[in-house]
């Protein structure tokens, strides 16, 4: 794979929609794949390594049919509740990679990865809304964000391969997954948005990520659905419990004392 | 609701009771590298007796054995405090331990073991995929609570799972440490002709200076487990951080977007103890005004100290004299 070896402030100083300048937001909101890496390859001082293996390229193209698939199955579901079927697709196409946590680290490869192939899909999940409002700069920012990293563990591929590294397992497959993309798709929106935010950002660590799976597993996938802000206290007080060792904690642990539902 | 207000009961805690101790086994499963006593082994180009540098990644996994023992002139009767009167802490206690990496957030099994079997003979394997981490991972360990008890108004830990002695962490180094980031200082082996140690690029106002130390000394430089090493650095570390504090404040146009330029405020204004804003402005005042001149010999004052507290000065000279002295 190949990787950009420019880090992050390059591309902010280079790259980042400014308000001022709305000749620099086209090079997101035209959807123009070709165009973008254009842009980005003509940058003074833009630095890449690596190659693009057959493999590689295989595994992206598939990525992106079943992407566009995804779309077609569910045309009237808004982007942002596919956001788990996103993770199926990522994860179980780049483990074919043989990718494991260590390329996590690598935001070189990730937004290289990002930038080359996914505008038009991170347009769809995070620009489109803004840019049917005429919002063209916040459209702009928004697909820049994803798709350069603005936060690096939120890179738009990266942040679905760290989700699908915590909440696949090796006994169970996708099974999780797929239950809260199925809970996901329907009409009730729920957490599912801080449940993200959270599996990316937060530092939880505990054998076969059980932590994850249990918090995901009782607030997102039981009879009652966690809302954004159940969501996000959970791991407030997850956090908060420092002084307990609760990375194999019982469910009924987890149930009592950190996923409590406001109603 | 924030997590300021929820309520944590104080409770007494025992750390560093039970010590770890261990040692890399390296796939040919002949090469065995011990953990040196600091719980500190950078694996990453070690060199092992025909002198031949590890590159860690060479390798898909590692194994690992883990050793246990009460520190010296503690034994289990001292959780008697921890417990209530009618527990047995050979009863309700467990020790759980795991390796981890906190830069991918992967975590090994955790293995729970049972207080009264805690002997320096038991050994504990464990399997390290390396391309689950980054870095460097931790083998980590907790006495715990392991039933929860009705006894609200003690000082003792009464929820299953409360934490009731710490281990100190092993830390296994993979990769190759990074210039600078958190306390590293840009270092590595230069031709330096005579001199021991060399600090090159003071007057470049926006490269980090880069320390160098003799190629002839590599060998020895690049270990954890040398006594005399860790003696040298402990001295040269003043003038190292002295000189790059001067640097900072004199020479260095800052650049806040520059990640490094970041990383080395952050560094110091902990060692300093000041704010990082309080110490960019020190830093954008003009050069080599009085005012600046003065807050740098301050700021030289507070590091002097820090420094010593910060790394432990007074702790690592006693146990180096004490093997010397032996």
């Amino acid at each position: 794979m190949k990787r950009y070896l420019n880090n992050i402030d390059f591309f902010k100083n280079y790259l980042m929609p400014k308000k001022e300048d709305p000749l620099g937001w086209n090079a997101f909101n035209l959807k123009d794949q070709r165009k973008l890496i254009v842009t980005v390859e003509s940058l003074p001082g833009i630095n890449i390594d690596g190659l693009l293996l057959e493999n590689e390229g295989q595994i992206i193209s598939q990525i992106k049919k079943e992407i566009a698939e995804l779309r077609a199955t569910y045309p009237n579901i808004s982007a942002d509740r596919l956001d788990m079927d996103l993770t199926i697709i990522f994860h179980r196409n780049l483990k074919r990679l043989g990718w494991g946590r260590y390329q996590i680290a690598d935001y070189g490869m990730w937004r290289w990865l990002s930038i080359n192939f996914f505008l038009e899909e991170v347009f769809w999940r995070w620009g489109e809304t803004d840019f049917a409002k005429r919002n063209y700069y916040e459209s702009a920012k928004a697909s820049y964000e994803r798709l350069v990293g603005e936060r690096s563990r939120r890179l738009f591929p990266l942040r679905y391969f760290i989700t699908g590294e915590r909440l696949h397992d090796n006994n169970f497959g996708y099974h999780l997954l797929e239950k809260l993309a199925s809970k996901s798709r329907e009409e009730k929106s729920g957490g599912f948005g801080n449940l993200f935010n959270n599996l990316t950002e937060t530092k939880l660590i505990s054998p076969n990520d059980y932590t994850s799976k249990t918090m995901s597993k009782i607030l997102l996938t039981g009879g009652k659905l966690a809302s954004n802000d159940d969501v996000q206290y959970a791991f407030v007080r997850y956090n908060a419990y420092s002084r307990r060792l609760l990375n194999y904690a019982s469910e009924s642990i987890f149930e009592k004392e950190i996923c409590l539902f406001s109603d | 609701m924030s997590e300021r207000i929820i309520k944590i009961e104080p409770y007494k805690t025992y750390d560093d009771i039970i010590r770890l101790s261990g040692k890399v086994i390296l796939p040919d499963g002949q090469t065995e590298i011990n953990i040196p006593e600091e719980r500190n082994l950078n694996l990453y180009n070690y060199e092992i007796e025909n002198g031949i540098g590890i590159k860690p990644r060479d390798y898909s996994s590692l194994n690992l054995k883990v050793n246990l023992s009460w520190r010296q002139d503690s034994h289990i009767g001292m959780f008697d405090n921890l417990v209530l009167d009618t527990e047995n802490p050979a009863e309700v206690l467990a020790l759980r331990m795991q390796v981890q990496c906190e830069k991918t957030r992967w975590c090994g099994e955790q293995k729970k073991v049972e207080l009264g079997v805690i002997t320096k003979r038991a050994v504990f394997d464990f399997h390290i995929p390396l391309n689950e981490i980054k870095d460097h991972v931790k083998i980590v360990a907790f006495i715990t609570r392991e039933t929860e008890a009705k006894n609200i108004f003690s000082e003792i830990p009464t929820s299953s799972l409360a934490i009731v002695s710490s281990c100190k962490p092993l830390t296994i180094q993979i990769d190759e440490v990074k210039d600078i980031a958190g306390d590293y200082l840009p270092i590595g082996p230069g031709n330096i002709g005579d001199l021991a140690f060399d600090i090159q690029g003071l007057d470049d106002a926006f490269d980090l200076p880069r320390i160098f130390y003799s190629e002839d000394l590599k060998e020895y430089l690049t270990r954890d487990d040398l006594l005399s090493v860790n003696a040298s650095i402990l001295t040269a570390l003043f003038y190292f951080l002295d000189q790059f504090l001067k640097w900072l404040i004199f020479i260095c146009r800052l650049d806040i977007n520059d990640k490094r330029h970041k990383s080395i405020v952050e560094m110091f204004a902990t060692n300093c103890s000041i704010s990082k804003e309080e110490l960019t402005s020190i830093i954008e005042k003009e050069k080599l005004c009085a005012e600046q001149t003065k807050a740098y010999l301050e700021l030289s004052k507070k590091l002097f100290k820090n420094v010593q507290l910060q790394y432990k000065y007074k702790r690592e000279l006693r146990n180096l004299f004490k093997i010397d002295a032996k």
